[in-house]
Parts: structure tokens; C-alpha cells; sequence
């Protein structure tokens, strides 16, 4: 990485009985869509908020663009930031609601509805300037506040779930509209959320957060294909975990004793022979094994029945409990040319071993 | 029949209410010089002899200022007293708030005697400003909860947006924090100057020859029962009424769900 645009430095944000950020440092190219998530309370709006000088760490530094950013005022950072719940200003209309970054800055009335109305037209509100907030969709509302956030033209974003209080349909489009953006504008985009779907959408690279602590953070895909530990893989949520003591390495690959029988999984890890290994298999690369066939040579094998169906569209996650009592989920698409499975049809499951992933840290 | 019910106990509270003040008005247009059964008829006199009467109008003219006075600093006083509440937490907030909300439960004439006692050692006592000054006491408890209900509905975020777009302070209050408190403003600056405007006790004790409307009123009905009384009954009712309205729909105005969520 050159030099990172973005670097926050041990950073740190106490409040009384509660540690919401511990020591966090990251870097954050120039022109980068980064998206920071985790469950709620992670801390990842609040270091959200810091970047934004909404909140002073209580430790660690802040600098962005080179200039140590730590004790300037919000006003003066220059980091405009979309609202969750939007915080636009219902007593101004939509072009002034756009134009109140440049109003403060000192823009001429003439020259700010100017600039105002052609961001307007760049999120597709083109027309729309001089109607109230309370006559658009929330949709409509949701680009009223992307303009706003623009209309100064910030060379870093912050989006603070954006897309959350949207229905599925317009999440998905203002998604694409986000991706758009950024690749015309080419600043950087912060961008929080709780959504995986939306940070692998749009990242370059996310940031899981947990317990106020980066827990990984990389490319949507390393990220989920090698988490690095337990809670990474379930929040991924699409992974089943198994586990097992290590018993051999041979071929690069690790012998596990699990219950489902004696696995393999790709030795990336320093386990010796005889500890607990713990690794994961997305759900994607489990497979059925047709009735009466057999799983090819070298992979395993293991018997359950199915528990629950759900159809995402064009694919199908189904949950299938082993005769071990473990949950397993898989994915396949719906191609419509599969038996109809129903909750307590006996399958068996197999997969090419390659494709475990053993965890570095349980 | 519920609903019968409910129609026939509304109109008779209604008319419980409103029939003290019907009379008022009714006789103010009555011919007759004493209120009495059947109405002389229709006339105006009463208005015009109280509207030539100099000590009347003048005291309209107190009342007015006072009223306006009045409204101006109890708004200005309860936006601030409000915004401290909403946006600041320091040690006496809770005392403060409750010496703020507390002069309209203290009974008037212990207020009046209190404020009398206060004012007589200053310069402005007898004045409409130390009329003005006694009534904001009061009214300000009125625009201060009118503000702070708007307040609770600005949210965190509104105003940090705000500073987040490059507004410091000041700017944040002036262009997103005032303006968004403006209907609760507009009902808090009516119901000033209706309080202001109806209340008798204070402006007694402290005003001195300076006499407003009610205090005239007052002063007439200790001599005579003048028919110019109902006159002016007439016209403070329909100032308050007024006055009352529009801070009614003010207040409804900024009502939350008619905006943007």
C-alpha cells in the first residue's frame, strides 16, 4: 500500500463502563471502499464517528491526508457523512437541504443552487430541487441525503448504514447506485455496516469489528474463505464449523478425529499432533451425494437428515443436522432438475477437503 | 346511543364553558344599558364609548406593549431555557428547570405581593417593563415546555449533521436548531402574549398608574357597572381566542410525521 489516506492510530474510546474501541490502528488508501462491520456495539460507528470528530478518542491519533486530524473540530474536517436516519432538514427544501454545505462554506446563493442542482441530477433527482423532504420516497430521500453529503466534493465519504431503514428492492438499487459513485468519484468510502451482503457487495476490503477490536480485515473474499477465527467464520454465517483433535499431517494436508470420522483439512496452521483444530467449510462447496452413489475417492462422507429449506432467488440454502448432531448448511443453485427435499429426508453430504479451512484461533 | 351520549355530555361541557363569555359578548351588542331579559337589540354603542374612553384605549395601548414585551422575552428566555435542558447536562440542571417551571403554580396573589416586594426597590417598578419583566416570569415556564416538546423530535443526529456539513456552533443553532424549533417558537410567542395579555393579579400590584386592559377593568368595576365592560370582555376574548389559535396550530404544525423521518 502507498501511503494510506487514512490512518488511525491506536485508537482508543472509553465511556464510563463501557470500552467501545480498544487500540485500533488501520490504514485506509486513497480512493478505497472500506467497509467496517460487525454486530451492533462492535464499535464500528464509533469509529465512525471519530474519523468524523463527532467523538474524541480518548486515545491514539486520527490523520487523514498526512495532517494529524485528532483535535480539529467536525466542521473543519471535511468529512461529510449519510445518516442512518438520514438527518436531513425537513424545513428546507430538497435543493437547500444539497446546498447547505456550500451556504456554510460561503458559496453565493446563485452559485450554490448551481452546483446544488447538478448533484441533483448525479443521484437522479434532476427537477426535484425545490420540493419539501416530506413529499419524497424514502428512496428519493436516501439520494437527497448522498447529494448533500457530496455537494462539496469531500475526497473521503462516510456512510453510516446507509441502506438499513430501506426496503430489499431499493437497497439493492441504491447499492449499485453507491458502487457507481465511487468508481466515477474514485474518493474513499467509509462504510459502516451490519449488512455482510452489502460490505461484500461494495468493498474493496471490510473490516470485521467485534468487542470494539479488529478482528480481521482484508478482501471480501480471503476474508470469507480464511476467516481467521471462530467468531469471523459465524458471522460470515454461511460456514460450518467442524472440529477435532489433530492426529497426522501428510501432504500438506491436517488429520483431524472428528466425530463424523477422520477429516482433512489443508495444513495451514501450526497445530501440533494431539491439540483441538477447529475449521470450516463454506456452503457453497458442500455438496449432496445422489442416492445410492458414492462421494469420489479421498473425501468423506457424512449422513444426516434435513431440518429446513430456504430459497434466496436463484439458490437454495438448505440446513441439514449429521447423524453426530451437527449443523451443516449448504447452498447449491435451484436449477429445478433436483429431487424435492422435505424437512427429514436422510442425505449424505461430501466435500473436496481442499476446500476446509482451518481456523488460526478457535 | 354511545355515541349520542358522548355528543349530548361534550355539548353540555361545551356549553358550561362558553356560556359565562356567550353572555359577555351577547350583552356587549345589546342596546339596553343594564344586561337584562329580553335583548334592547342590536347596537354598537358600547364598543364606541369604549373605544373613546382615553383611559380605555390607553390601556389597551399598555396592554399591547406589555403583551408584546412580554412575548419577545419569554420566547427568547424559554428557547434558551429549553436548548440548555435538551443539549447540556451539568450539576443544578434539575433545580434550575424546576425554578423555571414553578411561577405559574404559585398562587397570584402570593406572586403579585412577591414581585411588588421585589420591583419596589428597582427603577422600573410602576413601568410596563416591570410589568413585562413580572409576566415573562410567569410565561416563560409556558414557552419553555412549548420549545422543549419541539426539541425532543430534533433527534442527535439533525444537529450534528449539521457540524458534520461544516456549520460550527453558532451556525448549527442559527440555521438548523432555530429554524426547526419555528412552529413551537411561533405557539410559545402567541401564548406569551395571551398569558401576558389576560392576566390581572401582577400587573395590579406592580404596574402602578400604568394600567393595563384587565387592570382597567378592574378599576371600573369598583365604581359602576359600566355595559363599556362587556365591550372590552368582547375584544380581550377575542384577542386571547386569537392569540390561543394560532399558537394551537403552531404547535400542531411541527408535529412530527409530516416530515421527513
Amino acid at each position: 500500500m502507498t501511503d494510506p489516506y487514512v490512518r488511525l492510530e491506536s485508537l482508543d474510546m472509553r465511556y464510563p463502563g463501557h470500552h467501545a474501541v480498544k487500540d485500533l490502528n488501520l490504514d485506509i488508501a486513497a480512493g478505497e471502499f472500506i467497509a467496517l462491520m460487525g454486530p451492533s456495539g462492535c464499535g464500528k460507528s464509533t469509529t465512525l464517528r471519530m474519523i468524523a470528530g463527532l467523538e474524541q478518542p480518548t486515545s491514539g491519533r486520527i490523520l487523514i491526508g498526512g495532517q494529524d486530524m485528532t483535535h480539529v473540530p467536525a466542521e473543519q474536517r471535511g468529512t461529510p457523512m449519510v445518516w442512518q436516519s438520514l438527518a436531513l432538514f425537513p424545513f428546507l427544501s430538497v435543493e437547500d437541504n444539497v446546498a447547505f454545505a456550500l451556504k456554510m462554506r460561503g458559496d453565493t446563493p446563485t452559485s450554490r443552487r448551481k452546483v446544488a442542482n447538478e448533484w441533483l441530477e448525479k443521484v437522479g433527482l434532476g427537477g426535484m430541487g425545490k420540493r419539501d423532504i416530506a413529499q419524497l420516497s424514502g428512496g428519493q430521500r436516501q439520494r437527497v441525503a448522498i447529494a448533500r453529503a457530496l455537494v462539496t466534493q469531500p475526497s473521503i465519504l462516510l456512510l453510516d448504514e446507509p441502506l438499513s431503514a430501506l426496503d430489499a428492492h431499493l437497497r439493492v438499487h441504491l447499492q449499485t447506485e453507491l458502487a457507481r459513485l465511487h468508481r466515477e468519484l474514485k474518493i474513499t468510502f467509509i462504510y459502516v455496516t451490519h449488512s455482510q451482503s452489502e460490505a461484500f457487495a461494495l468493498a474493496d476490503r471490510v473490516v470485521v469489528m467485534a468487542d470494539g477490536i479488529v478482528q480481521q480485515a482484508g478482501a471480501p473474499r480471503d476474508v470469507y474463505r480464511a476467516p481467521v477465527n471462530g467468531f469471523v467464520a459465524s458471522f460470515m454465517g454461511m460456514n460450518t464449523r467442524l472440529g477435532g483433535k489433530v492426529v497426522a499431517r501428510t501432504d500438506g494436508m491436517i488429520w483431524v478425529d472428528c466425530p463424523e470420522g477422520r477429516l482433512s483439512v489443508p495444513d495451514t496452521v501450526a497445530t501440533p499432533a494431539g491439540g483441538d483444530l477447529s475449521f470450516v467449510i463454506g456452503a457453497d462447496r458442500i455438496r449432496m451425494v445422489a442416492e445410492g452413489a458414492t462421494p469420489p475417492d479421498g473425501q468423506p462422507q457424512v449422513s444426516g437428515h434435513v431440518v429446513g429449506l430456504e430459497f434466496v432467488g436463484s439458490t437454495q440454502t438448505i440446513f441439514v443436522t449429521s447423524a453426530t448432531g451437527r449443523d451443516f448448511r449448504l447452498q447449491r443453485l435451484d436449477l429445478g432438475d433436483e429431487a424435492v427435499l422435505t424437512p427429514g429426508t436422510p442425505v449424505t453430504l461430501t466435500w473436496d477437503p481442499r476446500h476446509a479451512w482451518a481456523l488460526p484461533n478457535p | 346511543m354511545a355515541g349520542f351520549l358522548r355528543t349530548l355530555y361534550l355539548a353540555a361541557l361545551a356549553l358550561f364553558i362558553l356560556t359565562p363569555m356567550l353572555v359577555i359578548v351577547v350583552f356587549s351588542f345589546d342596546a339596553n344599558r343594564f344586561p337584562t331579559l329580553p335583548w334592547g337589540g342590536f347596537s354598537l354603542t358600547w364598543h364606541r364609548e369604549a373605544l373613546g374612553d382615553a383611559m380605555i384605549v390607553s390601556a389597551i395601548w399598555n396592554s399591547v406593549i406589555v403583551s408584546l414585551g412580554t412575548a419577545i422575552i419569554a420566547t427568547i428566555l424559554g428557547f434558551c431555557a429549553a436548548y440548555l435542558d435538551y443539549r447540556y447536562n451539568f450539576f443544578g440542571k434539575r433545580t434550575l428547570m424546576l425554578i423555571i417551571a414553578v411561577p405559574p403554580a404559585v398562587p397570584v396573589a402570593i406572586l403579585g405581593m412577591a414581585m411588588l416586594a421585589a420591583l419596589s426597590r428597582t427603577p422600573i417598578f410602576g413601568t410596563p417593563m416591570g410589568i413585562i419583566v413580572c409576566h415573562a416570569a410567569i410565561a416563560v415556564s409556558f414557552a419553555m415546555a412549548l420549545i422543549r416538546l419541539r426539541l425532543n423530535d430534533l433527534g442527535p443526529d439533525m444537529e450534528q449533521a449539521a457540524w458534520n456539513l461544516g456549520a460550527s456552533s453558532t451556525g448549527a443553532l442559527r440555521h438548523v436548531v432555530i429554524p426547526f424549533c419555528r412552529p413551537s417558537l411561533i405557539a410559545a410567542f402567541c401564548l406569551s402574549a395571551a398569558v401576558s395579555f389576560d392576566e390581572f393579579m401582577v400587573a395590579w400590584f406592580v404596574g402602578g398608574v400604568n394600567e393595563t386592559l384587565s387592570v382597567r377593568v378592574f378599576n371600573m368595576l369598583l365604581g359602576q357597572v359600566n355595559p363599556k365592560i362587556n365591550a372590552i370582555g368582547t375584544l380581550v376574548l377575542a384577542t386571547s381566542i386569537v392569540l390561543v389559535s394560532i399558537a394551537q396550530i403552531s404547535a400542531r404544525l411541527g408535529k412530527p410525521g409530516k416530515e421527513a423521518a
